[in-house]
């Protein structure tokens, strides 16, 4: 079911600001009241992916801990695509709700 | 002793062999992520908590197939590229020729004129046909998701080799007339063959070295 529409949850999740994979996942499981549990791993292909396509950058930075940390960010193109997709989605789900509701008479 | 997260960064990395700077890279964002999750699980001892962010975190097979698939899919694309930037190249060039030397150039040599073109025409058919192959099965399995593309670099590569071979000696048989132009244009269709050959092997190293990470 979320085939598709991972890097959009991905660039939803990094509206709010730069931040790094776990906090990515942590933020799409609260926001989506634990609906989208998905594997953790799953986000670091998207991660990439999103990042060679230009609407993610991201730099390494070294937190307290000592551990190197890898922080994304959205670009301008990233901001644009979220927009995008945020009104692709909204068509669709408008639609299928639409279909689902019964609401509006089948053709004869 | 290796504790369950230092165990599992191995396996990562042993299935992203194929591409060291990705694998690298990889390893220390998981290495993070997953020291973040077992802190989180403070209700838990530190081998439980190291086990349970593993297990969330998922399989590291399928981790790495995803970015092994993204990969091969860039190279690819870099591939696909290559070649119809070449062959792009090469009909350039066979224009140039035909522009700029005599006729009985193209004469004197009626082998060579027929191979420029009749390759070059068969490089184009090839190279649309494994594209439309590649297109129409996008979840084939990895170990076979590449091989149109590998066969229709390689076969594109060698049909290419013949025009630009026929080309040249065309161009040889034209003397004095075979100045910069033409020259330039032939100079280009190797250096662009060169290119094209380069991706074609990327292609297949890199994918026979995923096909086997994966396998291991």
């Amino acid at each position: 079911m979320l085939k598709g529409h991972l890097d959009a949850l991905v660039l939803a999740a990094l509206e709010g600001g730069p931040t790094h994979g776990y906090a990515i996942i942590e933020a799409i499981r609260a926001r989506s009241d634990a609906a989208f549990d998905l594997p953790e791993g799953t986000i670091y292909p998207a991660l990439h992916r999103l990042e060679k396509a230009g609407l993610l950058k991201s730099a390494w930075v070294t937190p307290p801990s000592g551990r190197k940390r890898r922080v994304y960010e959205l670009t301008k193109r990233g901001i644009d695509g979220l927009a995008e997709r945020r009104k692709a989605w909204t068509r669709f789900a408008k639609a299928i709700e639409q279909t689902l509701s019964g609401k509006t008479p089948w053709p004869a | 002793m290796a504790g369950v997260i230092d165990t599992y960064l191995a396996e990562l990395d042993r299935r992203l062999a194929f591409d060291p700077a990705l694998g690298a890279r990889v390893r220390a964002e998981v290495e993070d992520h997953l020291h973040l999750a077992a802190e989180a699980e403070t209700a838990l001892p530190r081998a439980d908590a190291e086990q349970r962010a593993v297990q969330r975190f998922g399989d590291a097979n399928e981790i790495a197939a995803r970015f092994a698939r993204d990969a091969l899919n860039a190279q690819a694309g870099r591939t696909w590229l290559a070649l119809a930037a070449t062959a792009g190249a090469t009909f350039i060039a066979m224009r140039l020729r035909r522009m700029l030397l005599d006729t009985g150039a193209f004469d004197a040599v009626p082998f060579a004129d027929f191979l420029d073109r009749y390759a070059f025409i068969a490089a184009l058919v090839i190279g649309i046909g494994g594209w439309l192959i590649f297109r129409r099965q996008p979840h084939r399995a990895l170990d076979r998701r590449f091989l149109p593309v590998e066969a229709a670099g390689t076969l594109g590569f060698v049909a290419l080799l013949f025009s630009i071979a026929g080309g040249a000696v065309i161009a040889l048989m034209a003397g004095r007339q075979f100045e910069l132009p033409a020259l330039t244009a032939l100079l280009l269709e190797i250096a662009m063959a060169g290119w094209l050959a380069t991706q074609v092997w990327r292609l297949q190293q890199r994918s026979r070295a995923a096909v086997k990470a994966l396998k291991g």
